[in-house]
């Protein structure tokens, strides 16, 4: 008799956990999956084509994409600022055609480069 | 009182520390200390100098030639300073021949805009240099010594530095970038009856390499006169262990080269006065201060130039025992 009782109570406590470890959910519904944004870098512009000894020049990259990394870089001078709109300041001594790069990386880490020269007269 | 005297002599090394900046950017303003000190003179066979020191180096005003240019542009800076501590480590290989090591850390580079509401800044590991120094002549009845030595160096970065996206101009990168050598000359003249000592070091750096911004630093020549005194015995007790130092020092740079081409606002000829005070302390540790103002100053083009600088520095030989 008191190995029915613990059978029973064996079987009760296995039973009590299959019903509570089984899911008993409705499947969550999937998100839409988005559709992905293909890096685009559309222009590289800037105010100013020449500049005269001392100037600015504010320089925009116009670009599509997730999570955009922005990269800049002057052959010559400063570039002051960060993001897609940045100021290039060169220094006195810059002369002459002075390169600015922009690299554009996506959340992919697809990149695409623009380049656009600025004359410092 | 001789031997006192040998003692001021040993850790003269720190008094000169060289002020060759590799700068002479556009903005001639920071720069880099190329290997931090010009320890002056071999050390005694299997003793140690360890040399740490702190500069401060301020620009605010620019020049064109020798005059002072307004340059109130937009692109103007208003300012620019650099905090650079560095180290040196000699070692005394032979009883004529010494070996320097000497590094360095840019704790701010920096550029402030006039009328831009921004800071440029740069900072870490500088460049890398290994000295080595041999006594070609000494004369101890005379008191006469020359020293010649030679070095290279090493950038501890070759790529420049990016902050938040942006690659740092050539004026505010910590390295130069650059490989290079250096020679040096020394004359050491003492006059014991009044102790002091005069001093003369020449030196020249190249860079033979430019760097991945396509930035070549140009040649420069120094020629430094020191001339020291030891305040013993004058005054007071507590003058005792000072000695006062008056440098005078000529730097010319050459123009530096941007992808080949002259950079036209860049190289200079300029004369610095840097009056120095030394205080040793139990003849173990030297403590410097050195103030230094350039006195005459030529810039090609504009260029931002230095307005002062400030360095402090500690020496301390290590197995060197001196019985007085």
């Amino acid at each position: 008799m008191k190995s029915i009782k613990i059978l029973l109570f064996v079987l009760i406590g296995s039973l009590s956990f299959a019903f509570f470890a089984c899911d008993t959910d409705e499947p969550e519904p999937q998100p839409e999956p988005q559709p992905v944004i293909e890096l685009e870098f559309i222009s590289l512009t800037s105010d100013k084509e020449i500049l005269y000894g001392g100037e600015t020049a504010t320089i925009t990259a116009e670009a599509r994409g997730e999570e955009l990394v922005y990269q800049w870089t002057a052959s010559a001078g400063s570039i002051v600022g960060s993001g897609k709109t940045v100021t290039y300041t060169p220094a006195p001594c810059i002369t002459g055609e002075n390169t600015i790069t922009c690299k554009i990386t996506d959340k992919y880490k697809e990149s695409l480069t623009k380049k656009i020269i600025i004359t410092v007269e | 009182m001789k031997n006192k005297f040998i003692v001021f002599f040993l850790f003269f090394g720190l008094l000169a520390f060289s002020n060759f900046e590799a700068n002479a950017q556009c903005f001639a303003s920071p720069g880099n200390p190329v290997a931090g000190s010009a320890n002056v003179g071999v050390l005694h066979p299997r003793i140690f100098r360890l040399v740490l020191f702190h500069k401060f180096s301020y620009s605010d005003s620019y020049y064109s030639g020798s005059k002072f240019n307004e340059y109130d542009f937009p692109a103007a800076i208003k300012n620019a300073n650099y905090n650079y501590t560095g180290m040196s480590l000699a070692y005394g290989l032979k009883p004529k021949l010494s070996l320097e090591l000497d590094l360095g850390y840019f704790i701010n580079k920096t550029q402030n805009y006039r009328y831009i509401d921004y800071q440029l800044k740069g900072y870490g590991l500088s460049n890398i240099g290994l000295t080595a120094k041999y006594n070609i002549y000494k004369n101890p009845v005379k008191m006469l010594e020359v020293t010649v030595g030679g070095g290279l160096k090493a950038p501890f970065r070759l790529e420049p530095q990016v902050v938040n996206g942006v690659r740092l101009d050539v004026d505010v990168q910590p390295s130069t970038g650059n490989f290079g050598f250096n020679l040096q000359a020394l004359f050491v003249k003492e006059f014991e009856n009044i102790s002091t000592r005069l001093i003369v070091l020449s030196r020249y750096d190249n860079n033979f390499t430019e760097n991945r911004m396509g930035y070549k630093f140009g040649d420069a020549f120094s020629n430094s006169i020191f001339i020291s005194k030891h305040l013993a015995n004058k005054y007071t007790e507590l003058t005792k262990d000072i000695t006062i130092i008056c440098q005078f020092r000529h730097e010319y740079k050459k123009v530096n080269h941007l992808n080949g081409k002259v950079v036209k606002a860049s190289g200079s000829n300029i004369l610095y006065i840097a009056p120095q005070i030394n205080y040793n302390f139990k003849m173990v540790w030297n403590f410097s201060f050195i103030f230094e103002k350039p006195i005459y100053h030529y810039y090609n083009e504009t260029q931002l130039g230095n307005k002062y600088s400030l360095l402090l520095s500690i020496t301390k030989d290590i197995g060197y025992k001196i019985k007085m």
